[in-house]
């Protein structure tokens, strides 16, 4: 049983402390009432009734479309852009305590779905095996020039529907804007890696304008659980960019090395396939190549298991998984990456079992011993998580993902003051590696923690302090 | 000389490159292949030779041909397949169709079940290869089966036999399992890559294995499980370390069908991982339950666990009217019926994401034993545990293979 944190709660103490950052106007639809601040820059949101009495288990997000006939300012708005938006939403939905679908999953299910079938939110639902689904569509995306200074702006309004009805349970529109160049916000906030994707200070910009959208469109979603956080390796790649294929074609390609040594053949194919230049049924196509090149070596089959598995297709990423295994069963990183195929396609005795070897192959791994925490977590071998986070976090005294898990496990298990301590030094750790988005949940944890009684020594108080000094830090940076 | 081989293997590869691009590879072998014990032989010798490169099989499972290289990493792999090809379809009579490949390098890649003919004796499993090819999962396919195939009555099994069962049902996808009528021999039958063995009749195989391993006695196999659901249709009781007798019937002990929802079934895994799991009550319509377990082995000798069981059953199940009874004593299900799970709603599976609370109508007995300290996880024998776990697999993963 989870204990639930009323909705309101959550997003207003987000929202107290986003709002010391960038002062949006959160404008619940509901009632009409303007709760804050920026009368140029508003944020339109509204749970439903339905939402609160009834809040969804999981969340997937959908691609985004965009406004055909928005105007001028949505011109330069492409099918890449509507993606970066939504997963740089995403990456801000995904520490909730909601379960989310990883995008590229989504991706894989709905591209063997007819346009009609897309169509059908039950449908979908059942397929990703989730209950809330998020559509939207991207406003407006890109440069603007307004009188003296040009302007950054990305607006995006969006809905979460329940997929066996379609009903709504929340919706959000806002538009963030970038002023002659200056940043809207501090760092505090910013989801962990999106800053790392950027190539320039232009796409920095753009990027910390992205971040803000979808960083306060998230706020007004009620959190309503404090829940263990999933996967500590799903990747989170919010920059999908545009890039001619400047490559041969395939044919091409793979005719050419036959002129090649054996040697040489595999080192243009690995070289293909790390270069980025092919994509889609192409890179299988060189996975494919590598593997009948070297047959006899694992390392071809892990690497298409890692590929399949970014792309979603779990079934098949586990079967080459398991092809390099037969090859070498000492490898660590494949018993790992097995380990969370299975927990993807719900085997999770399997997963322990591969989660352990793991772990045996690779005893220094705390990501590893991170992960073989979560499984138990989702299985309900709380005992199990527990001695898994604590020796993760004895190997890593910095593993955040493991004091928040267990801090959540404590919380749930109504060990309240065990729960402030490691949310505590999850949010230590968080700040250290620079996640302040998640040092911030933290701090929205140990505030409930403190709501409910439990004393606090400084906690909150030198938490909300690192922060703020981070956010000086910021506006001097901006 | 060794130019003109190189070049013309090139040539083999560039074109096996242009033909092979796609998943469903047209040269890997793929169904049902029973080999015959000569090619077992073949293929276990080109195991171990230095640089084993391609093994190819015709489909009858008769000829075998197989290409290597004598200096590792001199020779280049891609026209491997082609070589042995040639080699199986040059020994392979005309009209027995054409080879396909075995394997590539030492990884057996026939996408379907393989068995050895042999007349050594019964074959205790066959495990089907790992396919390179996409294997096609299909959540829609479902064995069916023939009633006289499927045992009933009651049934004792012997405690060798329980515990293969209980491996058995730990598999990623098992397909059936047969047991003779007198509990004391079986045959199953599993699939190794979920989804890869769509279309074998499992229980047949099963029931092969099963009356090898029963030497052809008076005693006839049945089929006991199809995939994961015990279909046996009767009493089910196991000889041995807790002296049940097939003999030993009690009013509080449920009979006839059963099908428990998907929760029921999670509690009862959880209440069999307990250290000393006493009695699982379950209510006649499946959805509620309640267990009686022991926190230290051999405290709760004068506890009557299967009337605490039931009481939590009846109190999880409130006035809904429906009553409770003996599901398991100890692990061992002694339920008289056939017992079914039913199937989740795509919704209802999904993992929890919060540490859910204990299940409903549990007691857990705490004599003699201090609570763990939850505060500190490194105090808790969970920890213990997965030290020792996590030991123990390192033990063994020394000379690992990877293989189950």
């Amino acid at each position: 049983m989870k204990n639930s944190v009323p909705a309101g709660i959550r997003i207003l103490a987000l929202a107290a402390l986003l709002g010391a950052c960038d002062a949006p106007s959160y404008v619940d639809s509901g009632d009409g009432s303007r709760k804050a601040g920026n009368p140029f820059s508003g944020l339109t949101f509204h749970v439903y009734d339905s939402y609160k009495t009834d809040p969804p288990k999981c969340v997937a997000i959908l691609p985004l479309t965009k406004i055909e006939d928005g105007g001028a300012d949505n011109a330069g708005i492409t099918i890449d852009q509507t993606e970066v938006v939504r997963r740089s939403f995403y990456a801000h939905l995904s520490p909730h305590g909601k379960r989310d679908v990883e995008i590229p999953r989504v991706d894989f299910v709905l591209k063997d779905m007819s346009e009609a079938d897309r169509k059908n939110t039950a449908l979908v639902g059942e397929r990703l095996n989730c209950d809330a689904l998020i559509v939207g569509n991207v406003t407006e995306y890109g440069k603007r020039f307004l009188g003296l200074y040009s302007s950054v702006a990305v607006g995006a309004e969006l809905q979460m529907v329940r997929a066996d009805t379609g009903e709504p349970l929340w919706e959000g529109s806002y538009e963030s804007i970038s002023r002659g160049g200056s940043v809207p916000m501090s760092l505090i906030g910013i989801a962990s890696g999106v800053l790392d994707a950027a190539l320039n200070l232009q796409e920095e910009t753009l990027f910390k304008v992205l971040d803000n959208l979808a960083r306060h469109l998230v706020t007004t979603i009620p959190d309503n659980s404090i829940a263990v956080l999933e996967d500590p390796v799903a990747p989170v790649n919010v920059a999908v960019r545009t890039k001619k294929d400047k490559a041969l074609p395939i044919n091409d390609f793979i005719a050419g090395l036959s002129k090649k040594s054996a040697g040489e053949q595999k080192q243009s194919l690995l070289a293909a396939i790390n270069g980025g230049q092919f994509k889609g049924k192409n890179m299988i196509t060189l996975h494919e190549a590598l593997i009948r090149i070297a047959p006899g070596e694992p390392e071809s089959y892990g690497l298409y298991a890692h590929h399949l598995a970014d792309e979603g297709d779990y079934a098949n990423a586990l079967a080459y998984a398991d092809n390099a295994l037969a090859l070498n069963g000492q490898n660590g990183d494949m018993h790992f990456l097995k380990g969370r195929m299975q927990i993807k396609l719900d085997d999770l005795d399997g997963a322990d079992a591969s989660l352990v070897r793991a772990v045996a192959m690779n005893p220094s791994s705390s990501e590893y011993l991170a992960g073989l925490g979560y499984l138990n977590s989702l299985r309900g071998n709380h005992d199990r998580a527990l001695a898994a986070y604590q020796m993760a976090v004895d190997l890593d005294a910095d593993n955040g993902f493991s004091h928040y898990n267990m801090g959540a496990t404590f919380y749930n298990g109504g060990e309240l003051q065990a729960a402030r301590d490691s949310f505590y030094k999850a949010g230590l750790a968080y700040l250290k590696i620079g996640d302040y988005g998640q040092t911030e949940k933290a701090v929205a944890d140990l505030r409930d923690l403190a709501s409910q009684g439990v004393k606090m020594n400084n906690e909150i108080k030198n938490l909300e302090g690192a922060l703020a000094s981070l956010k000086e830090k910021g506006k001097n940076n901006a | 000389m060794l130019e003109w081989k190189r070049l013309s293997t090139v040539m083999t590869m560039a074109a096996a490159m242009a033909s092979c691009q796609t998943t469903g590879s047209t040269i890997v072998g793929s169904g049902p292949l029973a080999l015959a014990p000569e090619v077992d032989n073949n293929f276990k010798s080109y195991l171990n030779l230095p640089d084993p490169l391609a093994f190819a099989v015709s489909p009858d499972g008769k000829y075998s041909g197989w290409y290597f290289c004598n200096e590792k990493s001199a020779c280049l792999g891609a026209s491997a397949n082609y070589e042995a090809l040639n080699y199986c379809n040059d020994s392979t009579p005309r009209g027995s169709g054409s080879c396909k490949l075995y394997a590539m390098g030492r990884k057996v890649v026939w996408n379907g079940t393989v068995s050895v003919v042999s007349s050594q004796g019964p074959q205790q499993a066959v495990l089907p290869a790992v396919g390179v090819g996409s294997p096609t999962v299909s959540p829609q396919w479902r064995q069916q089966a023939a009633p006289s195939m499927i045992g009933s009555g009651p049934l004792l099994l012997s405690p060798e036999v329980n515990e293969t069962i209980v491996k058995y049902l730990k598999l990623q996808e098992p397909l059936a399992f047969a047991v003779s009528i007198d509990g004391k021999h079986k045959g199953l039958f599993y699939c190794k890559v979920k989804g890869t063995c769509q279309g074998i009749d499992g229980k047949n195989e099963a029931l092969n294995f099963c009356r090898q391993d029963a030497g052809g006695g008076a005693a006839d196999c049945k089929i006991y499980a199809i995939e994961k659901d015990v279909v046996w249709n009767g009493r089910v009781m196991v000889a041995g370390d807790q002296g049940l007798q097939l003999s030993e019937i009690s009013p509080l002990m449920g009979n006839g069908p059963l099908t428990m929802t998907v929760e029921t079934n999670e509690n009862f895994r959880q209440y069999q991982g307990r250290p000393e799991p006493l009695a699982f009550a379950v209510s006649n319509d499946g959805r509620h339950s309640g267990h009686f377990y022991c926190k230290e082995k051999g405290a709760c000798l004068n506890s009557d666990a299967k009337a605490e069981a039931l009481d939590f059953c009846r109190q999880d199940a409130g006035d809904s009217g429906v009553d409770c009874k003996i599901y398991a004593i100890g692990k061992d299900v002694v339920w008289n019926g056939r017992v079914r799970v039913a199937a989740a709603a795509p919704l209802q599976t999904a993992a929890p994401q919060a540490a859910p609370a204990e299940p409903a109508g549990e007691r857990p007995l705490t004599v003699g034993a201090a609570p763990a300290t939850r505060g500190d996880p490194r105090s808790s024998k969970a920890f213990r545990d997965l030290e020792e776990e996590i030991k123990r697999a390192r033990q063994t993963a020394v000379g690992a293979d990877g293989r189950m």
